[in-house]
């Protein structure tokens, strides 16, 4: 039925029958093989990232609350803008009672890390009467604590309000009968 | 027998490699790999907190810093509307040309969850958000920001 096909030409044949059926079917295969991998990379350094972002959060919270409260507090016991703004009796009982309030909420905003403000020991420091200092030190370190990771930060206020600054907000308060005073 | 029987043995070698060869050529038979990197998860929004932190540090044009106008906005329409004027500028000015900010979503609550401001874009949410607390005599105000770049 067939033709018979003896010796070294069947042997030739039969290779070159093989070769061509394996090189088609590697190439249609080849297409099926091709893969496209999604990798995410960097985790470990975003998280370090995010961790340390997070304590300086809490830095930043602490420069603006330090600023905020000497200021109200100022203004509190009658300090006007102006030359010598800031020579006014009982600033340092003030800015006290109002540092207070601004750490007595969660500060954190993030679902995936719990952090841990330290008790910041609070000073002001009286430059002229023109300029005073707010500084604030803690002993303890800022605790940002995530799944992998703990980061501890120190922390440390050191924030100057002047009479300029007092004007400044005067003005845009709206407040321009203590402007000058 | 024994003859065209090792023939056929090295035969079926000679293929087994060529094979091998062919698959292992890339464009040929070799798969192509495609890997694509995806930097960070979705939640770790560090260029997001950069911008915020930068925009609520930086002095505004009233002579205090931006955070300081949030934190009194609360409490007066003056300041609400010097702090609304910052942020539409400092976004603008700020990141527009240099990085490929698409849109920008800044709205702020205090902590008892009332609204303070809601600027930017609203139609939708924005792929990333971050956020942090800025004090105010009231309470922490909590700033979230949304962008997509």
């Amino acid at each position: 039925m067939f033709p018979r096909i003896r010796g070294k030409k069947a042997i030739e044949s039969f290779i070159v029958v093989l070769f061509i059926m394996i090189a088609v079917s590697s190439i249609l295969v080849k297409g099926s093989m091709d893969k496209d991998v999604s990798v995410e990379i960097g985790q470990r350094q975003a998280e370090l990232l995010k961790v340390y972002t997070e304590a300086e959060k809490v830095r930043e919270y602490a420069n603006s609350a330090g600023r905020l409260a000497l200021m109200d507090a100022a203004l509190e016991i009658g300090a006007k803008s102006g030359a010598n703004c800031l020579a006014v009796h009982g600033l340092d009982e003030k800015f006290n009672d109002k540092i207070i309030s601004y750490f007595n909420q969660e500060l954190s905003t993030s679902a995936h890390y719990n952090v841990t403000v330290p008790k910041i020991t609070w000073a002001i420091r009286q430059i002229s009467d023109d300029e005073v200092i707010v500084s604030g030190i803690s002993a303890d370190k800022i605790l940002v604590a995530g799944e992998n990771y703990e980061y501890r930060a120190g922390i440390y206020v050191n924030q100057a309000v002047t009479c300029d600054d007092l004007e400044n907000f005067l003005k845009a308060s709206g407040n321009f009968e203590l402007i000058g005073g | 027998m024994f003859v065209e029987f090792a023939i056929a043995v090295v035969i079926l070698t000679v293929l087994w490699l060529v094979v091998k060869v062919a698959m292992a050529v890339p464009g040929f038979g070799a798969a192509e790999i495609k890997t694509t990197g995806v930097f960070q998860q979705a939640e770790f929004s560090s260029v997001c907190d950069y911008w915020l932190m930068n925009f609520l540090r930086a002095d505004s044009a009233y002579g205090m810093e931006n955070s300081d106008l949030l934190a009194y906005a609360s409490e007066s329409a003056t300041y609400k509307t010097y702090f609304e004027n910052e942020a539409a500028n400092y976004f603008k000015a700020n990141y527009r040309r240099p990085l490929p900010l698409a849109r920008w979503a800044l709205s702020a609550e205090t902590s008892a969850y009332i609204p303070v401001v809601k600027l930017g874009y609203k139609d939708h949410a924005l792929a990333q958000t971050c956020a942090q607390k800025i004090p105010s005599a009231k309470g922490p105000i909590t700033v979230t920001l949304g962008v997509d770049y």
